[in-house]
């Protein structure tokens, strides 16, 4: 479980994250929205520390993020995480991609992490991708290669922010289909996205953020259907909308 | 009465002297880039990831990189007299030439590595990665790769610039030239021929890193 408490963020003199509380339940897929520039790729960064917070607490599975007794980096293992523009590493195959973290992070040897590997790309639909460069792939195959490397680590929990977003429409389908695969599987998720559909279908969970916090958090009867906030309607009508 | 010129034909074996000379001009421009690649990246490196070091090491750099290579040679060959410290004219060169492939190199590194975005370093930091980590597999790799042809173009300069380390006797390709000219007076034979074993090397090297490139753009 994650336990979010009273976050606090801020970027010199403005306040982004203003007090945010939250729990991610294991096995559940909650979705982040609200609109541009509310906070939620920075929430997601605190979860992980890659972002520094000011203020309050976070847990994952019980241990405090900034406890100097465990190690950041080892804590980051158990969080996988998946950004709107892929971050393929350029120099590496697909494969080397997969199998890089875990040879480094986890020393798994060669072989091993080289066939784990093979194993999380069959995993993604990217079984016969290899051997390919990222630039020779896709949008969609290099988000899913993204997907693939952050697995590679066994991760309890995966991040999303916004995946979708830089890719043609055609190519939203296959990475959208590859989250819900993990989320039959239990994976325990956090999904940052504008697409309201994929919301209404998949999410367990839907917090909105606005002005640095969580205005309304609920199932998705509660909060897509029956908002309770004029700020969540206005959103909504908006993107059903256009 | 015989006419005798005041001057002496080209010889055959003047080829070997041109070939001996080339060969001094490779291994004081090898022994400069290695020296200089070997202290550059290090110091490209502290630049690009420490703002002290680079408040620190700026004057070096630039002092280094904008003065020109024969006053840089004629103060570190007194300053060298001067401390009792006598090199050889292969040292004296090794060193100035070393020391402007240094800053070159490191000014090369730290534009590379700034090339590499911070989204792509936050992927490597959120698998677990340490900085250090990240350092030797995601950044060191892409930063190499990035500043590869310019250094290659900072080596090629420094191949030129070889050629005033002749002025304090060390014979390499240049000086051989001045000498063979003097002897003979065939300026646009002996010059030429010297010109066109320079062009030489450096196609050489040009087309080897031209390989080396597109090996590593796949
Ligand atoms: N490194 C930073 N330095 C200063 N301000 C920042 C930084 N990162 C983000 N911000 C600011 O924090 C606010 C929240 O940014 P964030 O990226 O978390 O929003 P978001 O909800 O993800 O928006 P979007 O939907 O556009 O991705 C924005 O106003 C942004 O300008
Ligand atoms: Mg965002």
């Amino acid at each position: 479980m994650i336990e979010i408490r009273n976050v606090r963020k801020s970027f010199g003199e403005t306040t982004i994250l203003d007090g945010i509380s939250l729990d991610v339940h294991q096995g559940e897929l909650l979705c982040l929205i609200g609109g541009s520039g509310s906070g939620k790729s920075t929430l997601l960064q605190c979860i992980n520390g890659l972002e520094p917070i000011q203020g309050g607490e976070i847990h994952v599975d019980g241990v405090d993020i900034r406890s100097k007794s465990v190690s950041i980096n080892h804590l980051r293992r158990k969080i996988g995480m998946v950004f709107q523009q892929y971050e393929a590493f350029p120099h590496l195959t697909a494969l080397e991609n997969v199998a890089l973290a875990p040879r480094v992070v986890a020393r798994v040897p060669r072989r091993q992490a080289l066939e784990d590997a093979h194993r999380h790309l069959a995993h993604v639909g990217l079984g016969d991708k290899a051997a390919s460069y990222p630039r020779n792939l896709s949008g969609g195959q290099q988000q899913r290669l993204a997907i693939a490397r952050a697995l590679a680590m066994e991760p309890r929990y995966m991040l999303f922010d916004e995946v979708t977003s830089a890719l043609d429409p055609e190519l939203v389908a296959e990475v959208l289909d590859t989250m819900r695969t993990l989320k039959r599987e239990g994976m325990t998720m956090v999904v940052v996205t504008h697409d309201m559909d994929f919301v209404r279908e998949s999410a367990d969970r839907v917090a909105f953020l606005s002005k640095g916090t969580i205005c309304e958090i609920g199932s998705v009867q509660q909060v897509m259907l029956d908002p309770q906030t004029d700020i969540v309607r206005k959103f909504l009508s908006r993107r059903s909308s256009s | 009465m015989h006419y005798t010129a005041a001057w002496q034909q080209l010889h055959w074996s003047d080829a070997t002297y041109v070939l001996m000379a080339s060969v001094r001009t490779l291994q004081l421009s090898f022994t400069a880039v290695l020296l200089g690649t070997l202290l550059g990246i290090p110091l490209g490196l502290a630049r690009a990831l420490s703002p002290v070091m680079r408040v620190l090491t700026a004057p070096l750099v630039d002092v280094v990189r904008s003065v020109p290579m024969i006053i840089q040679l004629i103060i570190f060959d007194t300053c060298l007299s001067i401390s009792g410290w006598p090199l050889s004219a292969f040292q004296l060169g090794t060193l100035a030439l070393g020391a402007w492939m240094a800053m070159v190199t490191a000014e090369i590194v730290r534009g590379a590595y700034e090339a590499v975005t911070p989204s792509l370093r936050r992927a490597a930091r959120s698998l677990g990665m340490s900085s250090w980590q990240e350092l030797r597999v995601v950044s060191l790799p892409l930063t190499l790769r990035g500043g590869f042809p310019a250094w290659v173009g900072a080596a090629l300069c420094l191949v030129k610039d070889s050629a005033l380390v002749g002025i304090f006797g060390y014979i390499e390709l240049t000086k051989a030239g001045q000498i063979l000219n003097a002897r003979t007076h065939r300026t646009f034979l002996v010059l030429g021929g010297i010109g066109a074993t320079y062009f030489f090397i450096c196609h050489v090297i040009t087309f080897c890193t031209r390989r080396i490139e597109r090996r590593m753009a796949e």
